[in-house]
């Protein structure tokens, strides 16, 4: 069974807000679905929230995480420093982008996922401490199974 | 017990334009030193007062007898610090000067303990000079050594633990006349700049061991006004400048040259970043120290770069605000990649 690798969160606000403007809200139903056809493993930092994968890899050093990144067939990440470490070493992959702008933070090898550019926050420079969450600007399950 | 008795010092001090402001400080902190030299001089650069009208130096002039210490006021030319010490080095007729800014405020200690670490072979030992409003810890990049003089990061500013072997010094030291016999650069302008790094290094070419002792700490009352800050024509400094470049040439000593860049941003910046410099800004620095200071050095495992904490960067720059990528392309309303903009904010 292929492996898909999925860093789901970005790293916690500093004003105590549990959900970061920039996490995927449909993680579990997605992975639900992913789960039918690969095997799933999460990676990200102990104590963070669980989207019901095959695997859970927390607390990965750079170089356990390259290697995972290197042998998985693709990876889905939220805008998190995940996609940079997939791309600073040539493997492409799905970032679900929110409402930070694609072609900043993005790289163009990758599938960038965006409902649309009007859901971008008008500061893309601006600390995610003053933005709002907004789950209407993420793409569904659905689009994102259509693209693997 | 110090090597050498105190009454092998003199103690000089070339002032200008600070008689009711840092000098008093000066003075008593040289009464109330646990090893006390034989003789003080204060070279007079300013308005040539006759101090002992004045109520605190009467006092002061009055607690040196009573400590034995011979003192003596001369008025100077106004020339500058440099001819002061130069003047210095050729009347005293004790082994040791002890050369004091009237800026400088010494620990009670600080004479012993430079005393304890003057062995035989110890050309100079200087302490600690510490700004009370800059109080830190070395870090990484401060350096002594005379090829990383650019950087002016003088490891004499910061504290730290072990005895240091140095290539040159910085405002106040202990010093052997013999080891002075070369005299001051008197070249230089009145404001003297880098004079004690000439006068100092000058000393190590000549086979002496210079030392930093940490153990002697002096207090840097930095004043704006007053001393070399009475000077304020540029020319001053670039001709004194010009100077050093030619010590350096004469010295044979090829300066190095630093490039920095500071992240002090998320991880996911810094792998950008280290993308970006393997593939463009390697290069384009080829000729420099590289040097990083980051929150996740973690990213240059195996990199040849020399990383720092961004601590250190602040101590160096200040302010940090040129470095941050995000103003960066806040203030340029960015909208190309952040790959690229780190590719434009270093080129």
């Amino acid at each position: 069974m292929k492996t898909i690798v999925i860093s789901p969160w970005s790293r916690k606000l500093r004003n105590g807000v549990t959900r970061n403007p920039k996490d995927y809200p449909y993680w579990k139903e997605l992975v639900k679905e992913l789960k039918k056809t690969y095997k799933v493993i999460q990676v990200g930092v102990k104590g963070e929230e669980l989207i019901g994968a095959d695997e859970v890899k927390f607390d990965l050093s750079l170089e356990e995480l390259r290697k995972l990144i290197k042998n998985c067939a693709t990876w889905i990440s939220v805008d998190n420093f995940f996609q940079h470490l997939a791309w600073s070493i040539g493997k492409v992959g799905i970032v679900l982008f929110g409402q930070s702008d694609p072609n900043i933070f993005g790289h163009k090898e990758n599938t960038n996922m965006l409902v649309g550019r009007e859901q971008l926050r008008k500061f893309q420079f601006d600390i995610w401490e003053r933005a709002d969450y907004k789950e209407e600007a993420f793409v569904l399950p659905e689009a994102v199974l259509k693209e693997i | 017990m110090p090597k050498v008795n105190g009454a092998e010092v003199t103690a000089h001090v070339s002032t200008k334009d600070r008689y009711f402001t840092t000098l008093p400080s000066c003075l008593l902190a040289l009464v109330n030193q646990t090893v006390t030299p034989k003789k003080l001089l204060i070279y007079d650069d300013g308005e040539h007062i006759d101090l002992r009208q004045v109520s605190i130096y009467r006092n002061i002039f009055a607690m040196l007898d009573i400590k034995g210490i011979e003192w003596e006021v001369i008025f100077g030319d106004r020339k500058g610090q440099v001819l002061n010490h130069q003047k210095a080095l050729e009347k005293v007729d004790t082994k040791f000067l002890w050369r004091l800014d009237d800026d400088n405020v010494a620990e009670p200690t600080a004479l012993e303990k430079m005393l304890e670490a003057m062995e035989d072979d110890v050309g100079a030992v200087g302490g600690l000079v510490l700004h009370p409003t800059h109080f830190r810890k070395i870090g990484d990049l401060a350096s002594n050594a005379i090829e990383d003089f650019d950087l002016g990061l003088n490891v004499q500013w910061y504290t730290f633990d072990e005895q240091k072997e140095v290539d040159h010094l910085y405002s106040t030291f202990l010093y052997r006349k013999e080891a002075g016999k070369h005299g001051y650069c008197m070249d230089l302008s009145p404001v003297g700049h880098n004079e004690e790094t000439m006068f100092t290094y000058e000393m190590k070419r000549a086979g002496w061991r210079i030392l930093v002792e940490p153990k002697a700490v002096t207090w840097h009352l930095r004043d704006n006004k007053g001393g070399i800050r009475s000077y304020n024509d540029e020319a001053l400094w670039k001709n004194d400048k010009k100077i050093m470049e030619e010590k350096l040439k004469e010295w044979g000593i090829t300066v190095n040259k630093y490039k920095f860049f500071v992240l002090d941003n998320g991880i996911g910046d810094h792998i950008v970043f280290k993308k970006v410099f393997d593939e463009k800004l390697r290069e384009r620095y080829k000729d420099s120290t590289i040097v990083i200071g980051c929150c996740y050095p973690n990213v240059f495992e195996g990199a040849e770069v020399k990383l720092v904490s961004v601590n250190d960067m602040k101590a160096y720059y200040g302010n940090l605000d040129r470095f941050n990528i995000y103003k960066w392309m806040w203030d340029r309303n960015w909208v190309l990649s952040l790959d690229q903009a780190y590719g434009e904010l270093y080129k």
